[in-house]
């Protein structure tokens, strides 16, 4: 322990320079850590968004699914699907099933019309578990929307849920009569009448021009569906548990696919990527400055003792625990460092977050989402040991430096 | 106790040969011989192969009769931890501790507990005249007193072999001269041997032993 506390009382030695260096470090912790935050919030963000949007935590399809187009309606499709959701119903990891049929077609109003696609949902599970509410509520802000609800229970009901840039296409507002046209299970052409009862705000510019929501009961009547469902989505109980959860169905559903979310969620791992490599170069950069601020504060700091590196050789020290004793100096450097960091950053985070920031809408969305740079001691702790190895690193050439020093001429030093 | 036979080291300094040629010299132990000589003679370059600082280019140096000018470095390092102590003109105490820590630092270095490496730094910071500055760091103290400290360091350990280069060239007479009584006490008191290497008649004045060297040989034992 005498090193540690040589190493530290030499850093207290030249005050102004070891600020200096720790500012250094400071400002490295705290850039990392708040864009850790910043990167949490984004993915939590977008694993909520794909997760309630519709995908749920897995999702059962028939194999084969994600291999193209359909040619007709419900061609890929579970032949069972409400039989085969009422059984994963009766799992004990299982909170909810979600049964949809996806479908595509053209959506009439007088002589207008636009190629749509479409979701049919449960009227009555899916407000428990997806964000449908929140999209239809986003809705009914804008022109046209007022009075936007969510779809009807009453399977005699033969309703629709515009996205926002659908209904402008046609020109439908809340109470628009409308006509869904689109292809049976055999390839016959087919039509039904539905009621515009909402329009939805589904966070995407391309989702907002071509998406619509119906009801099982009204797509089954289009499609001439039967109990035939295009995928189900799994809600878990334990969503940390998806991955084993995926594994342990697909094993008891041999003849499906299960997938989970983060497999269809193409967005969010596109993002995911793009913000490793954006962060990453930036802590890259921010790693190598602090490299060189400290191994030039260790290395003055060396050339300032020489003639004390003669001594303590004198007096025995070994040149390996000289060596030691510069990687105590560097350890010393950053402990405080990152203690002053993690500091730092909770107050900044606290600042930042109070101060309700609202930012812009990113890429491909339509609207923007308040800053909430979440606190994830991981990163922190990853900043820290990041930083920390760097440091040592850095140290490690001043205490070569000072180790092959020939003691003869380190004591003439001047 | 220290002997050299034949002792060379040579190096260029300015253009020409310097160093020290063919000495061979005995002290016993508990004395306190001094290298005497002007500058250039080769008085340093002899403290350094004595307290295996450097490496002789021919001959050897024996510490209680077994040769060790030529052992590896980490031995050499260990010899110099346990068994021999050095003080230098520029004191060169260790600026950011206090005297205390400075005598600490060499019983540390050993792995001495803490607890026992205060109680004889103490004791040896009391023996030099220093326990009431014990707390004083090096810039707090005056000349003679960090000289004073820089021998309670070298005596803390307990060495055989106390190598002093010029310890009163930094110093007046009124603190030389005290300094020397200290260490012709502790030669004659703890059986330490001191080899000094100074040109101070008040140093030599206090010998008991002194060798004289003209152009890096031996001229003179007395």
């Amino acid at each position: 322990m005498i090193l540690a506390r040589l190493a530290l009382r030499n850093l207290l030695r030249q005050r102004r320079r070891t600020a200096l260096t720790l500012m250094v470090v400071v400002a490295g912790f705290l850039a990392l850590s708040l864009a850790g935050g910043f990167m949490a919030q984004t993915f939590q963000g977008l694993s909520d968004g794909a997760i309630r949007g519709g995908l749920g935590h897995l999702q059962v399809m028939p194999p084969g699914a994600m291999d193209g187009d359909e040619a007709q309606s419900l061609e890929k499709a579970l032949p069972d699907g409400e039989a085969l959701a009422a059984r994963l119903r009766l799992d004990s990891a299982v909170a909810e099933v979600l049964p949809r049929i996806q479908f595509m077609g053209l959506l009439s109003s007088g002589p207008k019309s636009v190629a749509f696609l479409g979701t049919a949902v449960d009227p009555a599970l899916e407000p428990k578990h997806m964000a449908c509410l929140e999209a239809v509520k986003a809705g009914a802000q804008v022109a046209g929307g007022a009075g936007s609800r969510w779809l009807s229970a009453d399977p005699a009901a033969r309703e629709v849920i515009l996205g926002l840039g659908l209904a402008r296409a046609l020109g439908a507002t809340v109470g628009s009569p409308l006509t869904l046209m689109s292809t049976t299970r055999d390839g016959a052409l087919n039509a039904v009448d539905v009621e515009v009862v909402g329009l939805q705000d589904l966070g995407l510019r391309e989702l907002n021009d071509r998406f619509l929501s119906v009801s099982l009961a009204t797509a089954s009547q289009l499609l001439d569906a039967g109990p035939a469902r295009s995928k189900l989505s799994i809600v878990l109980k334990r969503p940390q548990d998806t991955a084993t959860e995926q594994s342990r169905l697909q094993a008891l559903l041999p003849e499906t696919s299960v997938k989970p979310w983060f497999e269809l969620a193409s967005f969010y791992r596109q993002v995911k990527l793009l913000y490793f490599a954006i962060f990453g170069f930036m802590g890259l950069v921010l790693f190598l400055v602090v490299l060189l601020a400290t191994a030039n504060t260790l290395l003055m700091s060396v050339m300032e003792r020489v003639r004390e590196f003669g001594v303590l050789r004198a007096m025995g020290l070994q040149p390996g625990q000289l060596l030691r004793l510069l990687q105590w100096e560097g350890a010393c450097l950053g402990l405080m460092g990152s203690a002053l960091g993690l500091a730092a950053t909770l107050m900044l985070r606290a600042g930042l977050n109070a101060l309700h920031l609202q930012m812009p809408a990113p890429p491909g969305t339509s609207h923007g989402y308040e800053l909430n740079i979440h606190f994830v001691p991981m990163v922190y702790l990853i900043v820290a040991l990041g930083l920390q190895a760097t440091i040592q690193v850095s140290a490690l050439f001043p205490g070569l430096k000072a180790a092959r020093l020939r003691i003869v001429e380190a004591l003439r030093h001047v | 106790m220290l002997e050299f036979r034949n002792l060379t080291r040579a190096y260029e300094l300015g253009g020409e040969r310097a160093g020290v040629f063919d000495v061979s010299l005995q002290v016993p132990k508990g004395c306190l011989a001094v290298l005497a000589g002007p500058s250039g003679s080769g008085k340093t370059t002899l403290l350094q192969l004595a307290g295996l600082l450097d490496t002789p280019d021919e001959g050897e140096v024996l510490l209680d009769g077994e040769s060790v000018s030529t052992l590896p470095e980490r031995a050499r390092c260990d010899l110099r931890l346990r068994r021999m102590g050095f003080v230098f003109q520029a004191f060169n105490l260790v600026p950011v501790l206090s005297a205390l820590e400075n005598v600490m630092l060499p019983l540390q270095f050993q792995g001495t507990p803490e607890t026992e490496a205060r109680q004889r730094a103490e004791m040896a910071l009391d023996r030099v005249g220093l326990a009431d500055r014990r707390h004083h760091r090096p810039g707090q103290l005056s000349g003679g007193q960090q000289q004073r400290a820089a021998i309670a360091r070298a005596l803390a350990p307990d060495p055989l072999l106390v190598l002093a280069d010029e310890p009163t060239a930094s110093l007046d007479h009124a603190h030389g001269g005290p300094l020397m009584d200290l260490m012709a006490e502790l030669a004659t008191e703890r059986g330490v041997t001191f080899l000094v290497a100074s040109h101070d008649p008040a140093v030599i004045a206090r010998a008991h032993q002194v060798f004289r060297l003209r152009d890096g040989r031996l001229a003179e034992a007395s």
